[in-house]
């Protein structure tokens, strides 16, 4: 009798089911979408800070910025005998230098606090590393020949230099002793180096990235001029495994290349190369700019951050939401409007919907006042008469959140189909980000070098937003298309079974 | 002895008078309308025997609907007891009213009251409610088609409400009523909306049942040639009730 009743009120009272299914449908669509979607953003954030960060991060611990701290700019400085000049005739000298420093914006931290941080009560695993750059100068200037000079003449290594000494060329030979400046090409470039623990990393900017080819480092790589580079870099720098690359001095075999495994398109740093290896090359021995905390359990880990910030005094200690407010950008926004219009959206089209649905439910029950009063009058209980009511607000609601879930699931899929690409910027923090500026000067005047913003690093990551359908978000519909109709069907229910049974017949008194 | 104090006894039988099946007692009811107290009736006293058609008339507002909401279990007397078979209404909690109401009385009201969503045999089926609902579906499907055949509607069963004409409807509320096989069948007003000849056929068909099945049948009406048919004919005024 239930079931056929409850059929035959939906089915014969068309005009309300459909009203409240539709209410309902709309609110489960759009919380369906606003759901997916949002954990589609919350991926990307993700996945923006994996491509810095790595994956397992809860945690990153730096040293706090200060205007008059931080890896220094490098300077070049060319003596009268730093360049070479290929042959007498062409009026050329070429320069060239190379410096692996601290990156812009990096200070270091004692790498014993690596040790300290991991003491931590909470702390799982913790990585120290070492964020360097590499910074190349190459160029050529020309001398302007000028009457009565002629001849060649070599020269020593007569030229000063003020910055580190290691990769400068030495050895010059210059032609013309006293032309102009006849003007220059030159070229700028950085590279981001990172200096990693050899040891496996279970934490750390490596964690996000899958080996294409070579090897990872073993203990063995430890002091040796080994280096990993990202793939994209490797790519754009013609370089594979088996070949070197020169990082300041240093002249380093390349064992393996890394791509990352998120959608980012790149890896945290051009090039991977030993911790110690790093540390020596700058000069930073016993140093590290970042470490990497991975906490032992989520929940942890504003407690341990608590916990770092007291022990660890000039330090900064930033957690995934702290590094996930860093983002800006396009993802930024979309998560800005996720959060707060799509958000409120849903809940006011979910509270429309149920308010609907509750109204149109009471008002039927007033109706049908003379059909419960019978039902009573011929021995229906009041849980029956509540239960039918229920019943039918219930089938209404999940009527309503099928069809809404089914209108979802093809928002989902036009958005996946659409697949915007949103960018997140992450900046700050002082972690190393990869930038790479090429300048070239016209003739007769210096190019600029292309610095980034002093002191302040950025890491841009396009990432493609894909709205992902899980089983959380079809339960999610399913539930609240339950809960509405059982509120809609409760307060309907409570009002029939207050219905006194003498009603039906005080009607034809 | 005064009208509200009459104890109206049961016609005897020449050998055993039957047991009444309602025996109302010093009743009052009172209703609290706005600021204003209504006495809807006041002190009856009433024996209806089991096996008994009786008719009830009297002016709107006399207290005919209320002594019928208290002979179906629907209500409770403010004071003074009804008692059916051997239970005082008066003392009994909702949930035994409930069944009451489910398994020992069976109604028929002016308009019908069909649910119109429901076809005419789901419609008797709805009767089955208390422990009757506890019926396999096939006894009920059996015993709703029996009843609906014998009012006359066997090729009517399918049909909606809102299909039927008027008597038809009232012979699936009558169906509805007697498909459980009630002791006590109430009317309100079973002819009210009915036109002249589909008035005839309700009432041979209410007093066919009384015979067949012993029935003690209870009809509130205005109808004068209504209350004429019965066996027995009270007045309710001013919510005092005597012999007619």
């Amino acid at each position: 009798m239930f079931l056929t009743y409850l059929r035959r009120e939906l089915t014969n009272r068309k005009k309300q089911t459909v009203i409240i299914g539709i209410g309902m449908a709309l609110a489960i669509a759009l919380v369906v979408i606003v759901s997916s979607v949002s954990s589609g953003v919350k991926a990307a954030q993700a996945t923006a800070l994996q491509s810095v960060y790595g994956v397992g991060t809860d945690i990153t611990v730096t040293k706090t910025a200060s205007a008059a701290s931080g890896g220094s700019k490098p300077s070049f400085n060319f003596g009268s005998g730093s360049g070479s000049t290929p042959g007498s005739s062409s009026g050329q000298t070429k320069l060239n230098q190379s410096r692996l420093s601290l990156a812009m914006g990096s200070q270091t931290l004692p790498a014993s606090d690596v040790t300290e941080v991991e003491k931590t009560a909470g702390v799982s695993k913790a990585t120290g590393v070492l964020q360097l750059q590499d910074t190349d100068f190459s160029g050529s200037i020309s001398q302007s020949q000028s009457s009565g000079s002629s001849g060649s003449g070599s020269s020593g290594s007569g030229g000063s230099s003020q910055g580190a000494p290691e990769g400068q060329s030495g050895s010059s030979s210059s032609s013309g002793s006293s032309g102009g400046f006849g003007g220059g090409n030159f070229s700028f470039d950085q590279t981001s180096v990172e200096g990693i623990p050899v040891s496996g990393d279970i934490v750390g900017p490596l964690t996000s990235t899958t080996t294409t080819s070579g090897r990872a480092f073993t203990a063995s790589d430890s002091g040796k001029d080994v280096a990993i580079l990202d793939q994209s870099y490797a790519k754009t720098n013609s370089k594979s495994v088996g070949d070197t690359i020169k990082l300041g001095s240093a002249t380093f075999k390349i064992v393996g290349i890394v791509s990352s495994t998120s959608s980012s398109s790149s890896t945290a740093s051009d090039v991977y190369i030993p911790l110690d290896t790093a540390q020596k090359l700058s000069g930073e021995t016993g140093k590290v700019t970042a470490i990497y905390v991975s906490a032992t359990s989520s929940s942890d880990v504003d407690t341990i951050k608590s916990a770092l910030e007291k022990k660890m005094s000039g330090t900064t200690v930033s957690t995934e939401a702290d590094l996930a407010s860093s983002i800006s950008g396009s993802l930024s926004t979309a998560s800005t409007l996720i959060s707060n219009l799509g958000k409120w959206l849903s809940i006011a089209v979910l509270a429309a919907a149920f308010l609907i649905a509750i109204l149109f439910t009471i008002s039927g029950v007033t109706r049908r006042t003379r059909e419960f009063g019978t039902l009573k009058a011929i021995g229906w209980s009041n849980g029956r008469i509540t239960r039918q009511v229920a019943g039918e607000s219930v089938v209404q609601g999940i009527i309503g959140g099928i069809v809404g879930a089914a209108a979802g699931l093809a928002g989902i899929l036009v958005v996946n189909i659409v697949s915007p690409t949103i960018s997140g910027s992450t900046t700050g923090t002082g972690t190393q980000a990869r930038s790479t500026a090429v300048s070239s000067g016209a003739p007769g005047g210096g190019g600029a070098p292309g610095f980034g913003g002093g002191g302040s690093t950025t890491s841009t990551a396009d990432v493609v937003l894909h709205a992902p359908v899980t089983v959380d978000i079809i339960l999610l519909a399913i539930g609240l298309s339950i809960a509405g109709g059982l509120i809609a069907g409760a307060l309907g229910g409570w009002r029939a079974s207050r219905l006194r049974p003498a009603e039906a017949l005080r009607s034809v008194a | 002895m005064t009208e509200t104090e009459t104890t109206i006894a049961a016609e005897a039988e020449a050998s055993a008078p039957p047991s009444p099946i309602y025996r109302l007692t010093d009743v009052t009811k009172t209703y609290q309308q706005k600021k204003k107290k209504v006495v809807a009736l006041s002190g009856v006293n009433l024996s209806i025997p089991a096996g008994q058609l009786v008719a009830i008339q009297g002016p709107t507002g006399g207290g005919k609907s209320t002594l019928l909401q208290m002979l179906g279990a629907l209500d409770r007397p403010t004071s003074g007891e009804v008692t059916l078979g051997e239970r005082n209404i008066a003392a009994l909690g909702d949930h035994a009213l409930t069944d009451i109401r489910a398994t020992e009385i069976g109604f028929v009201f002016q308009g019908f009251n069909l649910i119109p969503t429901l076809t005419a045999l789901e419609n008797v089926e709805s009767a089955f409610a208390g422990s009757l609902a506890k019926l396999s579906k096939d006894e009920i499907r059996e015993r709703s088609t029996a009843a609906l055949t014998e009012v006359g509607l066997a090729e009517r069963l399918d049909h909606l409400p809102a299909e039927l004409s008027g008597g038809q409807q009232q012979r699936v509320a009558i169906a509805r009523a007697l498909v459980k096989n009630p002791r006590v069948l109430l009317a309100d007003e079973p002819t009210g909306a009915l036109d002249e000849a589909t008035r005839e056929e309700i009432m041979t068909l209410i007093e066919r049942q009384w015979k067949d099945r012993g029935l003690t049948v209870v009809i509130v009406t205005h109808d004068s040639w209504v209350a004429k048919r019965a066996e027995r004919r009270l007045h309710l005024k001013q919510g005092q009730v005597r012999e007619i």
